[in-house]
């Protein structure tokens, strides 16, 4: 099932990972989106011009048909995935299946989107 | 548990040498969170000599604060007065980090684009509100997107190295 919210979260950035944590990347490089086997950043609207809306839910249920922004595997050891802040604020949470979580993520933008889904498989 | 030197230095090698600028409390903060308890028996001349000899020593190690995406950085100018930690910034408030961007550009990088759609520069806490000592004075300082975002994580990797989630 799809959970969302709607937030500004701190510094314009959310991160993806295990309920149990993750590496998190240690630069966007330049992009929107950095990851590393463990955890996705995600950049936002800037926190102080608006909120963003982030869902997250299984693929087959949340892919809005449009090409992704971001696909790979995550490690989630815990099979829960959070979408946290960088504050350590979990956002959003949801049960995967497995260890080893594929991951896809759309953006209505590629460099403020202000709607960020996450789907999982 | 004794604070070393090397120790001070690892920490303002992590950009926390800016904490200088604002006073021991940012530092005796940061020692708090990574040595306990020990850290308040540490007298402020103590920390006080710390923080200048930590801080002449990584800047001098690097050059500038540049690599260090937490504290005012390189390019840091002009700043206004932080009302509170809270991110209710008045148009006059954005204006004046609007009009310090533009003029100095961001305090980590030094562009004069401020990379948001809006136009408007990140009007960032310094030092940042998530390691500040409570009731600590912060200053306000113009900070492009990017900077902002990269600054985000490298504060997520402190608190998730300190066990803060």
């Amino acid at each position: 099932m799809e959970k969302s919210t709607r937030i500004a979260p701190p510094n314009s950035v959310v991160l993806v990972c295990d309920a149990g944590g993750g590496e998190i990347p240690t630069s966007m490089q330049g992009a929107l989106i950095s990851s590393t086997p463990s955890c996705i950043a995600i950049g936002c609207r800037a926190e102080d011009d608006g909120e963003t809306d982030i869902a997250l839910g299984a693929i087959e249920e949340v892919d809005p048909g449009t090409p992704s922004a971001f696909e790979g595997t995550l490690s989630t050891p815990t099979r829960k995935v959070v979408v946290r802040s960088v504050l350590g604020q979990t956002v959003l949470e949801a049960a995967v299946p497995s260890r080893n979580t594929r991951v896809r993520v759309w953006v209505n933008d590629q460099s403020e989107p202000d709607r960020v889904v996450v789907g999982f498989a | 548990m004794s604070i070393t030197k090397t120790d001070a230095l690892f920490l303002s090698v992590g950009g926390f040498e800016a904490g200088a600028k604002v006073g021991g409390g940012f530092f005796r903060a940061m020692f708090r969170k990574v040595f306990g308890a020990a850290a308040d028996n540490v007298p402020p001349n103590v920390v006080d000599n710390i923080v200048e000899v930590a801080s002449d020593e990584a800047v001098a190690a690097r050059g500038a604060n540049t690599l260090g995406r937490v504290g005012p950085g390189a390019h840091a100018g002009e700043s206004i007065a932080a009302r509170s930690t809270a991110r209710d910034f008045s148009a006059a408030e954005r204006a004046e980090i609007n009009r310090i961007g533009s003029n100095t550009g961001c305090h980590t990088c030094g562009t004069t684009s401020p990379g948001t759609k809006s136009g408007n520069f990140v009007p960032d806490h310094q030092p940042p509100s998530a390691l500040n000592p409570p009731g600590g004075p912060q200053r306000l300082y113009p900070q492009c997107l990017t900077c902002s975002r990269e600054q985000g994580l490298e504060i997520a990797r402190m608190l998730n190295s300190g066990g803060g989630w």
